[in-house]
């Protein structure tokens, strides 16, 4: 199995258009859909199951942040697993910004994700002397294969100071 | 009780605020625990070491919290939010430090039809959320499914 560092703990020159990972996959329970809708979301169809039976959802739904927080954790343990780049923490850079973010079907208790990620641009601007910009498509599919979410992130990463 | 307002009731320009709210350090933290990992969002002495400079939230916690606001703001009014499609683009501008309070812009910048025989009808926001100092932490551009089951009886009812 090839050991190549991946990721953040390369130069912004070494990440390849078209590298694709899977960041891993997760199983979204009623608790966990109802904690974050009473933390985070507060909509009836991610608080309670009896007031989300009364909704157009007729149950509960995850809230469409909670997928997206739930793609980042997964994205930090395979960072930390496969290429330290979150310890080290030097070309880790923050996130820019995010585009064209849909949700397309409903993650419901039970629900089991799996999460993708594929490079698709890697953007000629140059950020504050430093950072390049590498934009990710990123998608989540249900057990039935179906795609339930898709975003566009656009993330920094390190320049090679050597000026390559 | 405060009436309902359809999407047919609602008009491009209109303009909604919600907030102050102050995240604090527990917030921060408890979220970067469940989520978000990374020094910046967990530990302040590590984050003061950090790009950042401070103990600030994780980016998918200050969505959250701008959703949360946009909704706050539309339920005052009495708008019926259904879900959300997708937000065609967000962009973080600045970091927001733990203790830091946080207000809501929100411009209704389009109105469009939903999928057929669904119960809502679409509306596109611009939101921009400033901290205490007035400096941008987020822009947001979010749909939301808003109920438009008008009824013939309300209707005459005005």
């Amino acid at each position: 199995m090839d050991k190549t560092p991946l990721l953040r703990s390369r130069w912004f020159e070494d990440l390849p258009i078209g590298e694709f990972h899977v960041f891993g996959s997760h199983t979204f329970s009623e608790r966990e859909i109802t904690e974050f809708g009473q933390r985070y979301a507060p909509q009836p169809f991610h608080t309670d199951f009896d007031s989300a039976c009364d909704t157009i959802y007729r149950g509960l739904i995850a809230s469409g942040w909670q997928i997206c927080a739930v793609w980042m954790t997964k994205m930090v343990s395979y960072m930390e697993n496969y290429a330290h780049g979150v310890q080290d923490g030097r070309r880790n850079g923050g996130g820019v910004g995010i585009d064209e973010l849909q949700w397309l079907i409903p993650v419901r208790p039970g629900h089991t994700l799996t999460f993708t990620y594929e490079i698709i641009e890697k953007s000629e601007k140059v950020v504050r002397n430093r950072w390049g910009i590498i934009r990710s498509r990123n998608e989540a599919f249900n057990q039935n294969g179906e795609r339930v979410c898709s975003f566009i992130a656009n993330i920094l990463a390190e320049r090679d100071p050597a000026g390559r | 009780m405060r009436s309902i307002r359809y999407w047919q009731q609602l008009a491009v320009g209109e303009q909604f605020s919600a907030g102050p709210t102050t995240i604090n350090k527990s917030d921060v933290i408890e979220f970067a625990r469940d989520f978000d990992p990374q020094p910046y969002h967990l530990d302040a002495e590590a984050a003061e070491q950090s790009i950042f400079g401070g103990l600030c939230a994780s980016g998918w916690q200050i969505c959250a919290l701008a959703m949360r606001l946009l909704s706050e703001a539309l339920e005052a009014e009495g708008v019926v939010i259904l879900g959300s499609p997708g937000v065609p683009a967000l962009r973080w501008k600045r970091p927001l430090f733990a203790g830091e309070s946080v207000t809501a812009a929100i411009e209704l910048t389009e109105l469009r039809a939903g999928p057929s025989h669904a119960p809502y009808s679409l509306a596109q926001f611009d939101l921009s959320l400033t901290n205490q100092n007035g400096q941008p932490v987020l822009s947001m551009q979010c749909d939301l499914m808003i109920d438009d089951r008008q009824t013939t009886a309300e209707n005459a009812h005005g």
